[in-house]
């Protein structure tokens, strides 16, 4: 799996971040790069943290307490630094060039199997002719929808 | 220090206790793989101890692995210990 910010550039994603939506606590930074890297990085507190000290104690950015919980905004020389930032906009061009994969038919109907909450109940005659009914009539809307566009199976 | 500061601790421990454990496990099969490799040795003649190119070579990694677990921190965690230092130095 690539590196998805080098050296330092967590801390100005943090400015970055922080230019715009300040004061926020900890958690509140995790998910806002959460969304804005659209799942190509799950951020957690063992990676946010660190850089946020290391940005307080280069007094580019203050905390505050509110009611038990860390509130972080943008001190002085952060508000310098950060204008010249725009580090989160370049690691979004970087991790989001490649489009996603697209899931097959198949894995959908696997993942469905998987996690239906009855998959392993028993049918008589009468419920597995109700099932296999059931499944003609969704094998009838695939055609529908995909039409011709069936693939040789693998 | 507020719960934020608290999950980036506990993250830390459980980092530090899987790689401890994945050295152990490591030390183990090295441990059993030579003791099997000496007891070949020694029900097949015992003379030339030639048992001790796979152990020497294989102990250049184990001590490697080591250092990596006990002795090297992540700059993260250096970051973190010296948190951990002044939060309870207040």
């Amino acid at each position: 799996m690539t590196r998805v910010f080098r050296n330092g550039e967590l801390q100005e994603v943090i400015l970055d971040i922080l230019k715009t939506d300040a004061p926020m606590n900890g958690y509140a930074i995790m998910q806002k790069l959460a969304i804005e890297l659209d799942g190509s990085w799950r951020p957690s507190p063992g990676a946010i943290y660190p850089a946020l000290l290391g940005l307080e104690d280069a007094k580019l950015i203050k905390s505050k307490d509110n009611g038990g919980v860390k509130l972080y905004e943008l001190d002085t020389l952060g508000e310098v630094a950060a204008k010249s930032i725009q580090r989160l906009q370049a690691i979004k061009e970087r991790t989001l060039k490649h489009e996603p994969r697209k899931p097959t038919v198949g894995e959908i109907l696997i993942d469905f199997t998987k996690t239906n909450p009855y998959r392993s109940v028993k049918l008589d005659n009468a419920d597995k002719k109700v099932v296999e009914s059931l499944l003609l009539d969704l094998s009838e809307s695939f055609v529908e929808l995909f039409g011709d566009n069936v693939t040789s199976q693998k | 220090m507020d719960e934020f500061a608290r999950a980036a601790f506990r993250e830390r421990e459980a980092k530090q206790i899987i790689k401890r454990r994945v050295f152990l496990l490591h030390l183990s099969i090295f441990a059993i793989t030579n003791a099997f490799l000496v007891l070949v040795w020694y029900v097949t003649g015992h003379a030339y101890p030639w048992f001790l190119f796979p152990l020497g070579g294989w102990s250049i990694g184990v001590v490697a692995h080591g250092a990596s677990t006990f002795l090297i921190s992540d700059p993260q965690d250096v970051v973190l210990a010296r948190e951990e230092k002044r939060a309870r130095a207040k």
